[in-house]
């Protein structure tokens, strides 16, 4: 009766795991911002990444975003970056690996300008040069 | 117990016992036959296999065969129903997530101001991916 106990916590404990970027701050970014109007959310499964190596996509586009939802994500981004491994800046663009997790590979992207703010989350077993490669040859 | 009687009696009785004529107290008798130095006889190994098994099945698992208590409580205890009840949740909470584990793995939505569009999500993310990725297209804050 123990195992079986044991076997149910298990269970009940991953069925509310934690689930691709929500145990980063920007999770919160996800989740509050996706709801307004100027917002645009992508999310996409490993069932639907597998031609990249990767296991999740996560995006948010925000167009014409105002100077608090810009304040915001990157607040909540900078919280996050400061485990940043890898960190490629060029102009707005600003790249970010984070250390993996099970043996994937955690990515945030995150662009701003007047027009619109982009933040994507990526995870996968793609390293960045892959991602680079798969993406920039298209 | 006297199984002094003939052979043939106990024959009878195992015919009997295949053919579900027997009272419970023959087949108790028979089974303590069987166990006797009498029954050592090729001609019972059929009837001990067969109580045998019976026998191993019924420690195994009684409530699972009821045709195979006899002589065990039918009524499952409340301890049992408890297992048989954390059993069925398990395999409840194990079809739950296999199922959102489907959902996640195929998903691919594409929602404005939080409700879902007819759009194409691959195309989206190779668009917003390029952007993000092409130098050629700094932003200017």
């Amino acid at each position: 009766m123990k195992r079986i106990l044991l076997l149910i916590l298990i269970l009940v404990g991953i069925c509310f795991g934690i689930r691709a970027q929500e145990d980063l701050a920007i999770g919160a970014a996800f989740d509050e911002l996706a709801v307004k109007q100027n917002v645009t959310e992508v999310v996409m499964g490993a069932g639907r990444l597998k031609k990249y190596h990767l296991s999740f996509f996560h995006s948010l586009e925000i167009k014409s975003p105002t100077p608090n939802e810009q304040q915001r994500i990157e607040t909540l981004l900078h919280s996050d970056v400061a485990q940043a491994i890898i960190h490629e800046e060029n102009g707005g663009h600003k790249l970010y690996e984070l250390p993996s997790r099970k043996g994937l590979h955690r990515y945030i992207f995150y662009r701003c300008s007047s027009q619109s703010l982009n933040l994507i989350y990526l995870e996968g077993k793609a390293t960045l040069k892959q991602i680079k490669e798969q993406f920039l040859k298209n | 117990m006297n199984y002094e009687l003939k052979p043939s009696y106990w024959e009878q009785l195992a015919e009997r016992y295949f053919q579900a004529e027997t009272t419970e107290e023959e087949e108790q008798q028979l089974r303590r036959f069987l166990c006797s130095s009498q029954a050592q006889d090729p001609r019972f190994d059929e009837i001990r296999a067969t109580m045998s098994l019976l026998y191993v099945g019924r420690q195994a698992s009684p409530v699972l065969h009821p045709a195979l208590s006899v002589g065990v409580n039918k009524t499952p205890s409340p301890w049992l129903r408890l297992r048989i009840v954390a059993v069925a949740a398990c395999l409840c909470i194990a079809m739950f997530l296999g199922w959102r584990q489907y959902q996640q793995h195929n998903i691919s939505s594409v929602r404005i101001a939080g409700v879902a569009i007819e759009a194409d999500a691959s195309q989206l993310m190779q668009q917003q991916m390029t952007e993000m990725l092409n130098p050629t297209n700094p932003g200017d804050r």
